[in-house]
Formats: structure tokens, sequence, C-alpha cells
């Protein structure tokens, strides 16, 4: 991780900026020493080195002035391209070009990448400083078939019931969610693998216990060009089933519809003869957590 | 250091010396890059960069003179741009162009001018 001031100046022309809908994108241009690229380049877009079996973090540096702003991308160039050194290029693996003169050109991109501080959504999970979570979400349903029997025609004074064959479905809207977490260094492998399957022991991102169920993680290799390896992203999805019950509160996963209601609801949790629900629960905060070496 | 007179100037060809020259000019440049940065205070810098010259040579044209057919137009050469028999750029070079001018009106002698440019790095005469 670079201790040292890097020199560097802003050259003319930067930055741009341009705001959109679905977020802003910012670049600024750099000039500094062709030896002092990759220590730049790591400052900008975060690093982090192991002490011991703890990472210590270089978060990644916002755009000044304009929030939600990480550097997603850095391109580097020669400043002077018509004046190399070539000194040290003897084979093809022995070294590159070099501009001793004019130096560089870094060019930063700046994207947004997250909710500052939850401020947009409050009820996200907390992930260690330097570390970065977006959400996403998507709808969903579920059909489920019920016996006819169960139902009757509202049609006085008999108010027939349904035949066999005419059992209505129930549509029952659900959705899924991503919560994608950037610039880890040590993703929580073995949490991952633990939960996945699970059901949410507590309120999750605003559902209620039993209601979120935990599908699984794609993972992604970020900067890999730093030397300690780079960050993942871990990009984490949930299912949401809430049923909202009739006399008040939400259940999910761990229940059925059932024919002749208990207490009035139709909605009652299932279990086989251990007393074990089809879904385990489990404590997701540990997937926000970053792992061990 | 003296003024120098040109009047001792030679060119040199591969190694052989061009008899018949009426003059010879060089000129050297480098492609500087200019900017302005959030460090310039409002002013532009600029930085070396690559350094290329070009130059050319007028000559009459002296069948006898064997040097003379050492400029073929495309051909790699090296110069020796003598400004006196102890100073001297030492170029190579290659040669753009060579013109000649006949004034049978006249009856002057056939004329010539060669156009060259470096290439690569040249030796400057030492001055001191």
């Amino acid at each position: 991780m670079p201790t040292s001031a890097i020199a560097f100046e802003e050259l003319e022309g930067s930055p741009t900026i341009r705001v959109s809908q679905r977020g802003t994108v910012a670049v600024r241009e750099f000039r500094c020493d062709w030896s002092d690229w990759p220590a730049l380049a790591r400052l900008l877009v975060g690093d982090f080195e192991l002490v011991g079996s703890s990472p210590t973090f270089a978060a990644p540096l916002e755009f000044p002035g304009v929030p939600n702003l990480v550097v997603s991308e850095i391109a580097v160039e020669p400043f002077d391209g018509g004046a190399p050194d070539g000194v040290g290029v003897t084979t093809l693996v022995s070294g590159t070009n070099r501009y001793p003169i004019a130096g560089a050109r870094v060019t930063a991109t700046y994207r947004s990448l997250f909710d500052a501080a939850g401020a947009a959504r409050g009820d996200l999970p907390v992930v260690p400083d330097g570390t970065l979570l977006t959400y996403e979400a998507e709808l969903g349903t579920e059909a489920q078939s019920l016996p006819g029997r169960t139902w009757h025609w509202v049609a006085s004074p008999t108010n027939p019931p349904l035949l066999g064959d005419q059992g209505p479905s129930l549509l029952i809207p659900s959705g899924a969610f991503h919560l994608t977490w950037q610039r880890v260094p040590l993703p929580p492998w073995d949490a991952i693998r633990q939960l996945r399957g699970a059901v949410n022991d507590a309120a999750f991102v605003g559902s209620p216990a039993g209601t979120v169920l935990f599908l699984g993680a794609t993972v992604e290799r970020q900067f890999p060009f730093s030397p300690s390896g780079g960050f993942w992203e871990v990009s984490y999805t949930f299912a949401e089933r809430t049923i909202a019950l009739d006399g008040g509160g939400s259940v999910g996963w761990n229940y059925q519809y059932k024919e002749t209601p208990v207490a009035g609801e139709h909605w009652v949790a299932i279990a086989d003869d251990s007393g074990n629900p089809p879904y385990r629960s489990g404590d997701f905060s540990s997937l926000f957590e970053f792992g061990t070496v | 250091m003296s003024i120098l007179s040109g009047k001792r100037g030679a060119l040199i060809v591969n190694g052989g010396t061009l008899a018949d020259i009426t003059s010879w000019r060089f000129t050297i440049s480098a492609d500087n890059v200019s900017f302005a940065s959030s460090a310039t205070g409002g002013y532009r810098r600029r930085l070396g960069g690559a350094r290329h010259g070009f130059g050319n040579v007028s000559f009459v044209l002296n069948t006898l003179d064997a040097a003379t057919a050492r400029l073929v137009v495309g051909d790699a050469v090296t110069l020796q741009l003598n400004l006196d028999p102890t100073r001297y750029y030492y170029v190579p070079a290659v040669v753009d162009s060579i013109q000649l001018t006949i004034d049978v009106n006249q009856r002057e002698p056939i004329r010539g001018v060669a156009d060259f440019s470096t290439n690569g790095a040249w030796i400057e005469p030492n001055f001191s």
C-alpha cells in the first residue's frame, strides 16, 4: 500500500461529469511520473494488505464534491507517446517503454456505486469501511393451486361449493433482490456455503424473519492488478416471500395454505415429524463480514 | 571561440567528400508538448519531446565526383556536415529528394539541391 505522497497534477479539460437517471459518470485526467502510475492507481481504486490475518484497507477515493462516486476504471497512457525510453526493452518480458520526461496520463472514471451510508434505504446490512454495497430488486410470483372443496360460490341463498376439478390458483406476489458487495478482500466463503438455502432468523432488509431465502452468491474478481491480489465482487441473491396474515403480521417460506383455517388463518407453519420446518434459519449478518485467510 | 567563416564548410557522404557544394543547411527541432494543469497557475508548461532534424545541401554537379553518386533518393546515408575541418555534425540521414536545375539559356553550371532528414541520433560539434 502506498505510504508516500505521489506527485500529480490534474490536466486541462478535466474533469467531465455526466448526470443521468441511472447514475453519474465523471472522468478526471492526471499527469504523474511514469514510475508512479501503479501507486496512483491503487490510491484511486483502493487497496488492502494483510497484517497477519486481518486486511488493512485504503478505501477507494470519492469524487470531490459529488457524493456516491468512486473510481471504477483506470486508463494509463504515455503523456507524450512520441518520446519513449526503451532502454529496458531487451526481450518481450524484460520491460516496457518508459516515459521519464513527460510521464503518464492517468484517466480515472468514477461511477455511482453505492447509497452513501444507506441514505436511500436505511435497512441495508452494514459492511466494513472501505467496501461498498448496492441494492437491486426485481419482481417474482408464486402460483399455488388450491382444492376446490375449500371454496364456494358467492351465490345466495345456497352458496354452492366448487367442484373438485374447479380448484382456483392463487398467485402470490414475491420478489428477488440482490445485494452486491464490492471491493471485498476476503469473501466469507464458509458463511456463503452454510447459509445457502436458509431463511433469515431476524428482520433483513425490511422483511420479517422467515421471509427471505438466501439463494447463493455469484463472485467475480475486481482490480486484480494490485499486488495484494485485488478485490472480489460478491453478489448475493435472495428470494422474498411475504404473505400477509389476516390477523396482522407476515409469514414466509415455512408456511403453507391450509384448507381449514387455524385461529382464522389459512397460512399455517409446517414441520416434519422431528419438528423441523422445510427451511432452516440463519443469521445473514455473517454474509457481510470478511472471511478468514 | 572565434567567428567562423563558411568558406571551410564541407559535406562528406558515407566517407566521401562531396566536391562542389555551395552551401548546406541543417535544422534541429524537438516535438515538445505543451499543457496547462492544476499546477501551472494559468500558464502553459512545455516538456521536451523527441528530437529530429532536416536539411539540404546545394551543389554544382560534377560527374567526376563519386560522392555525388552517393546521393540517391530514399537511401540511408551518413552525412558529416563540416563547419570547419575540426567541427562537424555527424548525422545519420535519409535522402528525401534531389532537385537538379539546368539553365539552357544562361549556360550556367548544372546545380542541385539534396534534401535530407535525420535518421536517429546525431553527434553535434564540440564548441569548447
